[in-house]
């Protein structure tokens, strides 16, 4: 009995081990931006922190956030703090990423998920989708969608990592 | 996840609604209110497809129940998911002035995103799952590629998380729902519900209440 216990006991330490490997896990990815020139992830990431934003031109809720996301990315440029946008537009609506990305004043470096291979390696299923990567790449943030007040708690949550 | 809709919309909505009651044509109303509040193409979709006469509105309304146990449901398949769908998208979704919750009917008929359909799908049978004791018929639309393999996936799916029922690839998911047995039924398409004369599911709204608690704009006035 106390040996599969122990053997037990075992299998889920290493079980956890490997989550926690998992977790600390860079997102490494490679995609191309809107000038069709190769991006990869260590290349874009913050030195303190990564945010990694999901959106879509058709999307409405991304249209309210990206403005307000750009004066974030700003506001903690020097505070090591690196954004990515990732547009999950289709082959149809590529010609509509670089006016649109125009017209909201996008700062940051803006990279194409043609075919959500990105998405689904990352488990986002809804845009927009934020999530914020530490430097020893752990997830320490995912939030789904975007409603008035959400550009608080994004900024709540990098100042809170920032200070730990 | 989206906001209201501008005062132009609420105004046009209210002069179509009247037009619409009066009897005159839906197409040279909406052409005529959209074009004297000087509406988006998105706008004026929403319009075709969230306004209704008050009668016709009114009677739909009383037409909508929720799911009793032991009840057969049949479900207009790719109608629910594509409104789930594309909320998860992000693009405009409103309560029409029936109760009904609908989109703009953008990439109807078309998965544009595998993961995000992916979700809808799971969170279909996650809904499903509640209503243990009632029986559901999917029927999924033939034209619409990939359906023999979606019906399937669900079928196997309903079979292993224990949901009563059948998911089944049929020609016209419209004639099923208007001419099987049912005590109930799931689709935002106007005509059905207005043929139909048992109670209607608003099935997308109780997926993304029950798991998103949305604002939804709403044009009912």
């Amino acid at each position: 009995m106390s040996t599969v216990n122990t053997k037990r006991t075992g299998a889920v330490f290493i079980l956890l081990i490997s989550i926690q490997i998992i977790l600390a896990q860079d997102p490494y990815f490679r995609l191309k931006d809107i000038n069709n020139q190769w991006k990869e992830y260590d290349d874009l990431k913050g030195s303190s922190m990564t945010v990694i934003d999901f959106w879509a031109t058709w999307c409405q809720p991304c249209v309210r956030s990206i403005p307000l996301l750009n004066d974030i990315a700003q506001e903690f440029a020097d505070r090591g703090v690196r954004f990515i946008g990732v547009s999950i537009d289709g082959p149809r609506n590529q010609s509509k990423i670089a006016p649109f990305i125009q017209s909201m004043g996008v700062t940051y470096p803006v990279l194409r998920d043609l075919n959500s291979e990105l998405m689904s390696d990352l488990g986002v299923t809804a845009v927009p989708t934020l999530l914020i990567y530490g430097a020893d790449g752990g997830q320490l943030y995912f939030h789904e969608g975007f409603r008035p007040g959400d550009e608080v708690l994004i900024r709540q949550h990098i100042e809170e990592h920032l200070e730990q | 996840m989206n906001s209201g809709f501008s005062k132009e919309v609420y105004d046009a909505a209210r002069e179509y609604v009247w037009m619409l009651t009066k009897g005159y044509p839906q197409k040279a109303s909406l052409k005529m209110v959209g074009d004297k509040f000087m509406l988006s193409r998105d706008m004026r979709q929403v319009l075709y497809r969230g306004i209704s006469s008050e009668i016709s509105a009114a009677e739909r309304m009383k037409k909508l129940g929720s799911i009793s146990k032991g009840d057969l449901v049949l479900v207009d398949t790719y109608n629910v998911l594509f409104t789930v769908n594309n909320y998860l998208l992000g693009k405009h979704l409103f309560i029409s002035n029936d109760g009904m919750y609908r989109d703009a009917g953008e990439m109807r008929g078309r998965i544009i995103n595998k993961p995000v359909f992916a979700r809808t799908v799971s969170l279909l049978l996650e809904l499903m799952k509640e209503y243990a004791g009632s029986s559901f018929m999917l029927y999924l639309d033939e034209p619409v590629s990939h359906s023999g393999r979606l019906s399937k996936e669900l079928q196997k799916e309903m079979v292993q998380h224990g949901i009563k029922g059948e998911a089944l690839t049929v020609k016209s998911p419209d004639y099923m729902l208007r001419h099987e047995r049912s005590d109930a039924i799931c689709t935002s398409d106007s005509a059905i519900i207005d043929h139909y004369t048992g109670r209607v599911i608003d099935l997308p709204r109780e997926i993304l209440d029950r798991y998103f608690q949305p604002e939804i704009p709403s044009l009912i006035m």
